[in-house]
Protein backbone atom coordinates (compact mmCIF):
# COMPACT_ATOMS: atom_id res chain seq x y z
CA UNK A 1 0.00 0.00 0.00
CA UNK A 2 1.54 3.46 -1.66
CA UNK A 3 1.04 6.16 0.95
CA UNK A 4 -0.26 9.22 0.08
CA UNK A 5 3.00 11.57 -0.37
CA UNK A 6 1.14 14.84 -0.30
CA UNK A 7 0.77 14.09 3.47
CA UNK A 8 4.08 13.66 3.89
CA UNK A 9 5.31 17.16 2.84
CA UNK A 10 4.76 20.72 4.08
CA UNK A 11 2.47 22.83 2.28
CA UNK A 12 3.87 26.25 1.66
CA UNK A 13 4.05 27.98 -1.62
CA UNK A 14 7.16 29.37 -2.71
CA UNK A 15 6.26 33.18 -2.63
CA UNK A 16 6.39 34.14 -6.18
CA UNK A 17 4.65 30.93 -7.60
CA UNK A 18 6.24 29.81 -10.63
CA UNK A 19 8.95 32.55 -11.07
CA UNK A 20 11.76 30.82 -10.11
CA UNK A 21 13.08 27.94 -12.78
CA UNK A 22 13.55 25.88 -9.67
CA UNK A 23 9.96 25.66 -9.24
CA UNK A 24 8.95 25.72 -13.05
CA UNK A 25 10.82 22.56 -13.17
CA UNK A 26 9.70 20.84 -10.80
CA UNK A 27 6.52 21.14 -11.88
CA UNK A 28 7.77 19.16 -14.81
CA UNK A 29 9.16 16.68 -12.45
CA UNK A 30 12.83 17.80 -13.63
CA UNK A 31 15.27 18.80 -10.86
CA UNK A 32 17.54 22.11 -11.63
CA UNK A 33 20.13 24.06 -9.95
CA UNK A 34 21.97 27.12 -11.03
CA UNK A 35 25.65 27.22 -12.08
CA UNK A 36 27.86 30.17 -13.18
CA UNK A 37 28.50 30.69 -17.03
CA UNK A 38 31.71 32.42 -15.71
CA UNK A 39 33.33 30.15 -13.30
CA UNK A 40 31.48 27.20 -13.48
CA UNK A 41 30.81 27.38 -9.58
CA UNK A 42 27.29 26.08 -8.10
CA UNK A 43 25.23 29.26 -7.38
CA UNK A 44 23.35 28.20 -4.73
CA UNK A 45 21.84 30.31 -3.40
CA UNK A 46 21.25 32.24 -5.86
CA UNK A 47 22.49 35.81 -5.35
CA UNK A 48 22.77 38.61 -7.93
CA UNK A 49 26.70 37.93 -8.35
CA UNK A 50 28.41 34.61 -7.93
CA UNK A 51 30.04 34.37 -4.31
CA UNK A 52 32.71 32.29 -5.94
CA UNK A 53 33.92 34.73 -8.39
CA UNK A 54 31.85 37.93 -9.28
CA UNK A 55 30.19 37.02 -12.12
CA UNK A 56 26.58 39.24 -12.85
CA UNK A 57 26.52 37.13 -15.57
CA UNK A 58 22.82 35.09 -16.05
CA UNK A 59 23.16 32.23 -14.68
CA UNK A 60 22.92 28.66 -16.39
CA UNK A 61 20.27 25.93 -14.82
CA UNK A 62 21.90 22.82 -15.22
CA UNK A 63 19.65 19.62 -14.95
CA UNK A 64 20.40 16.81 -13.18
CA UNK A 65 20.02 13.33 -12.35
CA UNK A 66 18.44 13.67 -9.42
CA UNK A 67 20.73 11.15 -7.25
CA UNK A 68 22.30 12.75 -3.90
CA UNK A 69 23.62 11.32 -1.09
CA UNK A 70 22.29 13.06 2.82
CA UNK A 71 24.04 15.35 4.87
CA UNK A 72 21.98 15.42 7.52
CA UNK A 73 18.08 15.65 8.40
CA UNK A 74 15.74 16.03 10.95
CA UNK A 75 12.04 15.17 11.71
CA UNK A 76 10.11 17.92 11.98
CA UNK A 77 7.76 16.73 14.94
CA UNK A 78 6.09 20.58 15.09
CA UNK A 79 5.94 22.07 12.14
CA UNK A 80 6.24 25.81 11.94
CA UNK A 81 5.13 26.16 8.07
CA UNK A 82 1.82 24.83 7.00
CA UNK A 83 1.68 20.83 6.75
CA UNK A 84 -0.78 17.69 7.25
CA UNK A 85 1.49 16.26 10.08
CA UNK A 86 5.22 15.68 10.83
CA UNK A 87 7.55 15.18 8.38
CA UNK A 88 11.34 14.30 7.24
CA UNK A 89 13.71 16.90 6.11
CA UNK A 90 16.86 17.06 5.18
CA UNK A 91 20.16 18.35 3.05
CA UNK A 92 21.18 16.59 0.31
CA UNK A 93 24.31 16.68 -1.82
CA UNK A 94 23.31 15.95 -5.65
CA UNK A 95 25.21 14.61 -8.07
CA UNK A 96 26.36 16.96 -10.56
CA UNK A 97 26.43 19.76 -8.26
CA UNK A 98 29.71 20.14 -6.28
CA UNK A 99 29.57 22.41 -3.04
CA UNK A 100 25.47 22.84 -3.36
CA UNK A 101 23.76 21.49 -0.82
CA UNK A 102 19.51 21.19 -1.41
CA UNK A 103 17.06 21.16 0.89
CA UNK A 104 14.41 18.83 1.05
CA UNK A 105 11.48 16.68 1.73
CA UNK A 106 12.37 12.69 2.98
CA UNK A 107 10.15 10.39 2.40
CA UNK A 108 9.89 6.21 2.44
CA UNK A 109 9.79 4.10 5.01
CA UNK A 110 12.61 3.68 6.36
CA UNK A 111 14.49 6.13 9.13
CA UNK A 112 16.60 8.14 7.18
CA UNK A 113 20.07 7.76 7.11
CA UNK A 114 23.16 10.00 6.52
CA UNK A 115 25.31 9.16 3.89
CA UNK A 116 22.77 7.37 1.96
CA UNK A 117 22.34 7.31 -1.80
CA UNK A 118 18.87 8.81 -2.65
CA UNK A 119 17.31 9.51 -5.77
CA UNK A 120 14.34 12.22 -6.41
CA UNK A 121 10.82 11.90 -6.95
CA UNK A 122 7.84 14.74 -7.24
CA UNK A 123 4.75 15.07 -5.36
CA UNK A 124 2.24 17.43 -6.77
CA UNK A 125 0.26 19.71 -5.06
CA UNK A 126 -2.52 22.02 -6.19
CA UNK A 127 -0.25 25.33 -5.95
CA UNK A 128 2.81 23.62 -7.17
CA UNK A 129 5.06 20.94 -6.54
CA UNK A 130 8.03 19.67 -4.40
CA UNK A 131 11.76 17.41 -5.28
CA UNK A 132 11.46 14.90 -2.37
CA UNK A 133 14.16 12.04 -1.69
CA UNK A 134 13.72 8.66 -1.28
CA UNK A 135 16.29 5.97 -0.20
CA UNK A 136 18.03 4.08 -3.26
CA UNK A 137 16.72 0.00 -2.72
CA UNK A 138 19.91 -1.12 -3.65
CA UNK A 139 21.95 0.23 -0.54
CA UNK A 140 18.74 -0.19 1.99
CA UNK B 1 50.10 52.48 17.73
CA UNK B 2 48.06 52.99 20.81
CA UNK B 3 48.45 51.83 23.63
CA UNK B 4 45.11 49.99 24.58
CA UNK B 5 43.72 50.99 27.79
CA UNK B 6 42.77 48.39 30.74
CA UNK B 7 38.75 48.76 30.28
CA UNK B 8 36.26 46.80 33.10
CA UNK B 9 32.34 46.29 33.03
CA UNK B 10 31.25 48.49 35.80
CA UNK B 11 27.07 48.34 35.75
CA UNK B 12 25.14 45.47 34.70
CA UNK B 13 20.84 46.01 34.49
CA UNK B 14 18.01 43.70 33.37
CA UNK B 15 14.23 44.12 32.63
CA UNK B 16 12.45 40.78 34.21
CA UNK B 17 12.04 38.11 31.55
CA UNK B 18 8.80 36.85 29.92
CA UNK B 19 7.02 35.17 27.81
CA UNK B 20 5.09 38.22 26.76
CA UNK B 21 5.42 41.91 27.43
CA UNK B 22 3.18 44.94 27.03
CA UNK B 23 5.93 46.69 27.10
CA UNK B 24 7.82 48.71 24.31
CA UNK B 25 11.46 47.66 23.31
CA UNK B 26 12.47 51.13 23.39
CA UNK B 27 10.73 50.67 27.30
CA UNK B 28 12.02 47.56 27.84
CA UNK B 29 15.91 48.82 27.11
CA UNK B 30 15.56 52.43 28.43
CA UNK B 31 14.69 50.51 32.13
CA UNK B 32 17.84 47.60 31.39
CA UNK B 33 19.90 51.03 30.68
CA UNK B 34 18.68 52.63 34.09
CA UNK B 35 19.30 49.99 36.07
CA UNK B 36 22.84 49.50 34.83
CA UNK B 37 24.24 52.77 35.09
CA UNK B 38 22.40 52.88 38.61
CA UNK B 39 24.66 49.47 39.30
CA UNK B 40 27.03 51.72 38.37
CA UNK B 41 26.86 54.73 40.73
CA UNK B 42 27.08 56.65 36.77
CA UNK B 43 24.30 58.60 35.71
CA UNK B 44 22.92 59.28 31.85
CA UNK B 45 24.30 62.08 31.45
CA UNK B 46 27.90 60.63 31.71
CA UNK B 47 27.26 57.98 28.83
CA UNK B 48 29.10 59.02 25.66
CA UNK B 49 29.49 55.45 23.61
CA UNK B 50 26.61 53.25 22.68
CA UNK B 51 27.24 50.06 20.83
CA UNK B 52 24.47 47.64 20.11
CA UNK B 53 24.42 43.93 18.52
CA UNK B 54 24.16 44.57 14.75
CA UNK B 55 20.72 43.13 12.75
CA UNK B 56 18.10 42.45 14.98
CA UNK B 57 18.38 45.65 16.84
CA UNK B 58 18.69 47.79 13.93
CA UNK B 59 15.65 46.11 12.54
CA UNK B 60 13.14 46.40 15.75
CA UNK B 61 14.73 48.88 17.56
CA UNK B 62 16.45 52.11 15.71
CA UNK B 63 19.61 53.46 17.64
CA UNK B 64 18.37 56.88 17.18
CA UNK B 65 14.76 56.10 19.08
CA UNK B 66 16.81 53.71 21.83
CA UNK B 67 19.06 56.51 22.76
CA UNK B 68 16.04 59.09 23.01
CA UNK B 69 13.93 56.79 25.01
CA UNK B 70 17.32 55.90 27.50
CA UNK B 71 17.57 59.86 27.73
CA UNK B 72 21.22 59.23 26.36
CA UNK B 73 23.58 61.21 23.52
CA UNK B 74 26.31 59.21 22.68
CA UNK B 75 28.65 60.50 20.18
CA UNK B 76 30.15 57.78 19.49
CA UNK B 77 27.49 54.92 18.42
CA UNK B 78 27.71 51.45 16.59
CA UNK B 79 25.78 48.79 16.08
CA UNK B 80 28.26 45.33 15.72
CA UNK B 81 27.84 42.44 14.46
CA UNK B 82 25.03 39.52 14.27
CA UNK B 83 23.79 38.23 16.89
CA UNK B 84 25.28 37.35 20.67
CA UNK B 85 28.63 37.80 18.66
CA UNK B 86 27.61 41.51 18.55
CA UNK B 87 27.21 41.98 22.64
CA UNK B 88 29.93 39.34 23.58
CA UNK B 89 32.31 41.28 21.22
CA UNK B 90 31.42 45.00 21.67
CA UNK B 91 34.25 45.35 25.00
CA UNK B 92 36.75 45.01 21.80
CA UNK B 93 34.71 48.03 20.09
CA UNK B 94 34.14 49.88 23.14
CA UNK B 95 38.05 49.36 24.56
CA UNK B 96 38.86 50.93 20.78
CA UNK B 97 36.30 54.32 21.31
CA UNK B 98 37.97 54.40 24.59
CA UNK B 99 41.26 53.93 23.17
CA UNK B 100 41.26 56.83 20.87
CA UNK B 101 39.29 59.34 23.08
CA UNK B 102 36.19 58.86 21.59
CA UNK B 103 34.16 57.76 24.10
CA UNK B 104 34.58 57.14 27.96
CA UNK B 105 31.25 55.41 29.26
CA UNK B 106 30.37 53.27 26.66
CA UNK B 107 26.15 51.60 27.13
CA UNK B 108 25.91 48.15 25.55
CA UNK B 109 22.35 47.25 25.31
CA UNK B 110 20.16 44.54 23.91
CA UNK B 111 16.16 44.15 23.35
CA UNK B 112 14.26 41.49 22.46
CA UNK B 113 10.95 40.73 21.73
CA UNK B 114 9.70 37.39 20.97
CA UNK B 115 6.48 36.58 21.11
CA UNK B 116 3.09 37.97 19.48
CA UNK B 117 2.96 41.39 20.99
CA UNK B 118 6.43 41.94 19.01
CA UNK B 119 7.73 39.73 16.44
CA UNK B 120 7.57 35.84 16.43
CA UNK B 121 10.50 34.34 16.87
CA UNK B 122 11.06 32.42 13.30
CA UNK B 123 9.82 35.56 11.72
CA UNK B 124 13.69 37.32 11.11
CA UNK B 125 14.50 33.93 9.03
CA UNK B 126 11.20 34.25 6.83
CA UNK B 127 12.06 38.00 5.86
CA UNK B 128 15.13 36.53 3.96
CA UNK B 129 13.73 35.95 0.49
CA UNK B 130 15.96 33.46 -0.54
CA UNK B 131 14.94 31.31 2.59
CA UNK B 132 11.46 31.91 1.63
CA UNK B 133 11.66 30.78 -1.81
CA UNK B 134 13.73 27.31 -1.51
CA UNK B 135 14.01 26.62 2.15
CA UNK B 136 10.20 27.24 3.50
CA UNK B 137 8.42 25.02 1.41
CA UNK B 138 10.73 22.29 1.44
CA UNK B 139 10.04 22.55 5.34
CA UNK B 140 13.44 23.77 6.39
CA UNK B 141 12.16 26.68 8.61
CA UNK B 142 12.30 27.42 12.56
CA UNK B 143 15.87 27.83 14.09
CA UNK B 144 14.83 24.53 16.05
CA UNK B 145 15.42 22.65 12.54
CA UNK B 146 18.75 24.30 11.79
CA UNK B 147 20.02 23.15 14.51
CA UNK B 148 18.52 19.69 15.33
CA UNK B 149 20.73 18.81 11.85
CA UNK B 150 23.62 19.90 13.20
CA UNK B 151 22.80 17.26 16.34
CA UNK B 152 21.68 14.57 13.98
CA UNK B 153 25.05 15.16 11.97
CA UNK B 154 27.50 15.17 15.24
CA UNK B 155 25.11 12.10 16.42
CA UNK B 156 26.28 10.16 12.70
CA UNK B 157 30.33 11.11 13.78
CA UNK B 158 29.93 10.77 17.11
CA UNK B 159 26.93 9.04 18.39
CA UNK B 160 23.93 10.50 20.02
CA UNK B 161 21.56 8.61 22.15
CA UNK B 162 18.00 9.87 23.35
CA UNK B 163 19.29 11.30 26.80
CA UNK B 164 22.58 12.52 25.11
CA UNK B 165 21.36 15.71 25.39
CA UNK B 166 18.89 15.81 28.29
CA UNK B 167 21.68 16.89 30.68
CA UNK B 168 22.22 20.32 29.15
CA UNK B 169 18.92 21.12 29.42
CA UNK B 170 18.59 19.59 33.26
CA UNK B 171 21.60 21.67 34.52
CA UNK B 172 20.51 24.71 32.83
CA UNK B 173 17.01 24.29 34.51
CA UNK B 174 18.95 23.43 37.83
CA UNK B 175 21.30 26.45 37.37
CA UNK B 176 17.90 28.82 36.65
CA UNK B 177 16.03 27.74 39.83
CA UNK B 178 19.41 29.41 42.09
CA UNK B 179 18.82 32.33 39.78
CA UNK B 180 16.65 35.77 40.81
CA UNK B 181 14.28 36.54 37.43
CA UNK B 182 14.40 33.52 35.75
CA UNK B 183 11.89 32.62 33.34
CA UNK B 184 12.26 29.18 33.38
CA UNK B 185 13.09 28.32 37.11
CA UNK B 186 11.20 24.69 37.40
CA UNK B 187 13.90 21.65 37.64
CA UNK B 188 13.67 19.05 35.02
CA UNK B 189 14.45 15.02 35.43
CA UNK B 190 15.31 12.96 33.01
CA UNK B 191 11.96 11.62 33.22
CA UNK B 192 10.39 14.74 32.67
CA UNK B 193 13.13 15.61 29.61
CA UNK B 194 12.13 12.26 27.79
CA UNK B 195 8.35 13.05 28.48
CA UNK B 196 8.57 16.61 26.32
CA UNK B 197 7.65 17.18 23.62
CA UNK B 198 9.55 16.23 20.26
CA UNK B 199 10.22 20.07 17.96
CA UNK B 200 12.67 18.67 15.67
CA UNK B 201 14.57 15.04 15.99
CA UNK B 202 16.38 15.14 18.13
CA UNK B 203 15.94 18.46 19.96
CA UNK B 204 13.02 18.42 22.25
CA UNK B 205 11.06 21.59 23.98
CA UNK B 206 14.10 21.42 26.74
CA UNK B 207 16.20 20.96 24.33
CA UNK B 208 15.51 24.36 22.58
CA UNK B 209 15.56 28.10 24.02
CA UNK B 210 12.96 29.74 25.66
CA UNK B 211 10.98 32.67 24.02
CA UNK B 212 11.42 35.94 25.62
CA UNK B 213 10.69 39.70 25.71
CA UNK B 214 13.38 41.54 27.81
CA UNK B 215 16.32 43.17 27.68
CA UNK B 216 19.87 44.18 29.54
CA UNK B 217 22.57 46.41 29.71
CA UNK B 218 25.90 46.86 30.95
CA UNK B 219 28.46 49.70 31.24
CA UNK B 220 31.89 49.66 30.04
CA UNK B 221 34.90 52.20 31.29
CA UNK B 222 38.46 52.37 31.64
CA UNK B 223 39.59 49.85 34.67
CA UNK B 224 41.33 53.01 36.35
CA UNK B 225 37.80 55.48 36.46
CA UNK B 226 36.54 52.04 37.72
CA UNK B 227 38.49 52.16 40.82
CA UNK B 228 36.75 55.15 41.72
CA UNK B 229 33.18 53.05 41.03
CA UNK B 230 30.65 51.42 43.57
CA UNK B 231 31.34 47.43 42.16
CA UNK B 232 33.97 45.45 42.08
CA UNK B 233 36.32 45.22 39.08
CA UNK B 234 35.71 43.06 36.75
CA UNK B 235 38.22 43.91 33.81
CA UNK B 236 38.34 43.20 30.43
CA UNK B 237 41.26 40.44 29.98
CA UNK B 238 40.80 39.54 26.46
CA UNK B 239 38.47 39.55 23.28
CA UNK B 240 38.64 37.25 19.69
CA UNK B 241 36.59 37.86 17.22
CA UNK B 242 36.63 35.07 14.49
CA UNK B 243 34.34 34.91 10.70
CA UNK B 244 33.41 32.21 9.54
CA UNK B 245 33.27 31.82 5.35
CA UNK B 246 29.32 32.32 5.02
CA UNK B 247 26.85 34.53 5.32
CA UNK B 248 23.27 34.35 7.23
CA UNK B 249 21.60 32.60 3.92
CA UNK B 250 24.18 30.03 3.68
CA UNK B 251 25.29 29.82 7.12
CA UNK B 252 22.83 26.77 8.08
CA UNK B 253 22.47 24.77 5.24
CA UNK B 254 25.98 25.58 2.98
CA UNK B 255 28.81 25.46 5.17
CA UNK B 256 31.29 22.59 4.98
CA UNK B 257 31.69 22.05 8.42
CA UNK B 258 28.73 21.90 10.47
CA UNK B 259 30.41 20.85 13.54
CA UNK B 260 32.45 23.72 13.97
CA UNK B 261 31.56 27.64 14.93
CA UNK B 262 34.14 30.38 15.06
CA UNK B 263 34.86 29.59 18.84
CA UNK B 264 37.74 28.05 17.55
CA UNK B 265 39.18 31.11 16.25
CA UNK B 266 37.69 33.64 18.15
CA UNK B 267 39.12 31.48 21.56
CA UNK B 268 42.37 31.72 20.44
CA UNK B 269 42.28 35.08 19.95
CA UNK B 270 41.26 36.05 23.19
CA UNK B 271 43.06 33.38 25.80
CA UNK B 272 46.20 34.94 23.57
CA UNK B 273 45.17 38.67 24.62
CA UNK B 274 44.25 37.78 27.72
CA UNK B 275 48.15 35.65 28.34
CA UNK B 276 45.66 33.03 29.67
CA UNK B 277 44.66 29.32 28.80
CA UNK B 278 42.21 27.16 29.00
CA UNK B 279 43.28 25.67 32.18
CA UNK B 280 42.87 29.45 33.87
CA UNK B 281 39.31 29.62 33.67
CA UNK B 282 36.90 28.91 36.67
CA UNK B 283 33.62 29.10 34.81
CA UNK B 284 32.04 29.29 31.19
CA UNK B 285 29.31 31.40 29.71
CA UNK B 286 28.52 29.50 25.99
CA UNK B 287 25.48 30.78 24.05
CA UNK B 288 22.95 28.10 24.39
CA UNK B 289 20.09 28.66 21.64
CA UNK B 290 19.37 24.82 21.75
CA UNK B 291 21.57 22.02 23.81
CA UNK B 292 23.63 21.10 20.99
CA UNK B 293 25.26 24.64 20.70
CA UNK B 294 26.77 24.64 23.79
CA UNK B 295 28.62 21.58 23.43
CA UNK B 296 29.96 22.37 20.15
CA UNK B 297 31.76 25.50 21.36
CA UNK B 298 33.25 23.85 24.01
CA UNK B 299 35.48 21.45 21.76
CA UNK B 300 35.62 24.08 19.73
CA UNK B 301 37.10 25.98 22.66
CA UNK B 302 39.21 23.41 23.66
CA UNK B 303 37.45 22.38 27.15
CA UNK B 304 36.58 19.22 25.52
CA UNK B 305 37.59 17.06 22.66
CA UNK B 306 36.26 16.56 19.75
CA UNK B 307 32.66 14.03 20.02
CA UNK B 308 33.35 14.00 24.31
CA UNK B 309 31.31 17.18 24.83
CA UNK B 310 28.33 15.15 25.39
CA UNK B 311 29.73 12.47 27.84
CA UNK B 312 31.48 14.94 30.04
CA UNK B 313 28.49 17.06 30.27
CA UNK B 314 26.31 14.11 31.03
CA UNK B 315 29.02 13.11 34.11
CA UNK B 316 28.23 16.63 35.30
CA UNK B 317 31.89 18.17 35.06
CA UNK B 318 30.18 21.76 33.23
CA UNK B 319 27.46 21.45 36.19
CA UNK B 320 27.69 23.70 39.30
CA UNK B 321 29.18 21.12 41.21
CA UNK B 322 31.63 20.43 38.19
CA UNK B 323 35.16 21.10 37.69
CA UNK B 324 33.86 24.18 35.00
CA UNK B 325 31.06 25.56 35.55
CA UNK B 326 28.45 26.36 32.63
CA UNK B 327 25.69 28.88 32.05
CA UNK B 328 25.68 28.93 35.63
CA UNK B 329 22.10 31.35 35.29
CA UNK B 330 20.28 28.77 33.09
CA UNK B 331 21.29 30.76 29.89
CA UNK B 332 18.58 30.99 26.62
CA UNK B 333 17.38 27.06 27.76
CA UNK B 334 16.17 28.37 31.36
CA UNK B 335 16.83 31.94 32.57
CA UNK B 336 15.58 33.96 29.15
CA UNK B 337 16.13 34.40 25.50
CA UNK B 338 18.39 37.95 25.33
CA UNK B 339 21.34 36.76 22.70
CA UNK B 340 24.44 36.67 24.49
CA UNK B 341 24.28 40.07 26.88
CA UNK B 342 23.04 37.44 29.42
CA UNK B 343 25.91 35.56 29.77
CA UNK B 344 27.94 38.53 30.15
CA UNK B 345 26.52 39.95 32.96
CA UNK B 346 25.97 36.85 34.29
CA UNK B 347 29.78 36.30 34.30
CA UNK B 348 30.22 39.94 35.41
CA UNK B 349 27.97 38.87 38.37
CA UNK B 350 30.17 35.98 39.12
CA UNK B 351 33.44 37.48 39.45
CA UNK B 352 31.84 40.39 41.95
CA UNK B 353 31.13 37.35 44.13
CA UNK B 354 27.40 38.20 43.75
CA UNK B 355 25.54 35.29 42.96
CA UNK B 356 24.44 33.48 46.08
CA UNK B 357 23.28 29.86 46.09
CA UNK B 358 25.09 29.59 42.72
CA UNK B 359 27.99 31.31 43.34
CA UNK B 360 30.97 29.51 41.76
CA UNK B 361 33.66 29.50 44.68
CA UNK B 362 36.77 31.64 44.36
CA UNK B 363 36.14 32.79 40.51
CA UNK B 364 38.41 34.84 38.80
CA UNK B 365 38.50 34.24 35.22
CA UNK B 366 35.22 33.72 33.72
CA UNK B 367 34.87 32.80 29.23
CA UNK B 368 31.97 33.71 27.65
CA UNK B 369 31.09 32.39 23.91
CA UNK B 370 28.74 34.14 21.43
CA UNK B 371 27.54 32.32 18.38
CA UNK B 372 26.61 34.77 15.68
CA UNK B 373 26.19 34.17 12.07
CA UNK B 374 28.81 34.44 11.00
CA UNK B 375 31.00 35.86 13.37
CA UNK B 376 31.84 33.79 16.93
CA UNK B 377 32.59 36.50 19.60
CA UNK B 378 34.87 35.24 22.93
CA UNK B 379 35.06 37.05 25.87
CA UNK B 380 37.54 36.68 28.57
CA UNK B 381 36.71 38.63 32.07
CA UNK B 382 38.94 38.75 35.23
CA UNK B 383 37.72 40.03 38.53
CA UNK B 384 40.01 40.38 41.89
CA UNK B 385 41.74 43.64 40.35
Amino acid sequence: MHMDLTQAVPHQPPPDGPASPFWLAAREERLTLPRCTDCGAMRWYLFPNCLACGSDSPEIWVGLSGEATLFTWTRVARPFVPAPGPFHVGLLECVGAKGARLVAPLVGEQSPRIGARMQVEFVHLETHSIPVFRQERSNS
Amino acid sequence: MTTMPTVAIVGVGTTDYLREQSAALSFLAARAVQAALADAGLHADDVDGLVTEGAVMPKYLPEDLLAAACGIRPRFSAQWMVGAAGTVGAPRLAQLAIAAGDASVVVVVQALGGSGSHHDPYSYHAEDPIKATYEMPMGWYGQASYFASMAMRYGHEYGLHPEALAHVSIQSRHHASLTPGAQRPETLDLDGYLASRMISEPLRAPDCALISEGATAYVITSAERARDLRQPLVTVAGVGIERTPANQTTWFTQREDHLTTGAAGSGAQAFAAAGLTPADVDLIELYDCFSITPLLQLEDLGFAGRGEAVERTAAGQFSLTGELPMNTHGGLLAYGFCLGIGHVTEAVRQLRGHRGAAQVQDAEVALVGGLGVPHHATLILTGGG
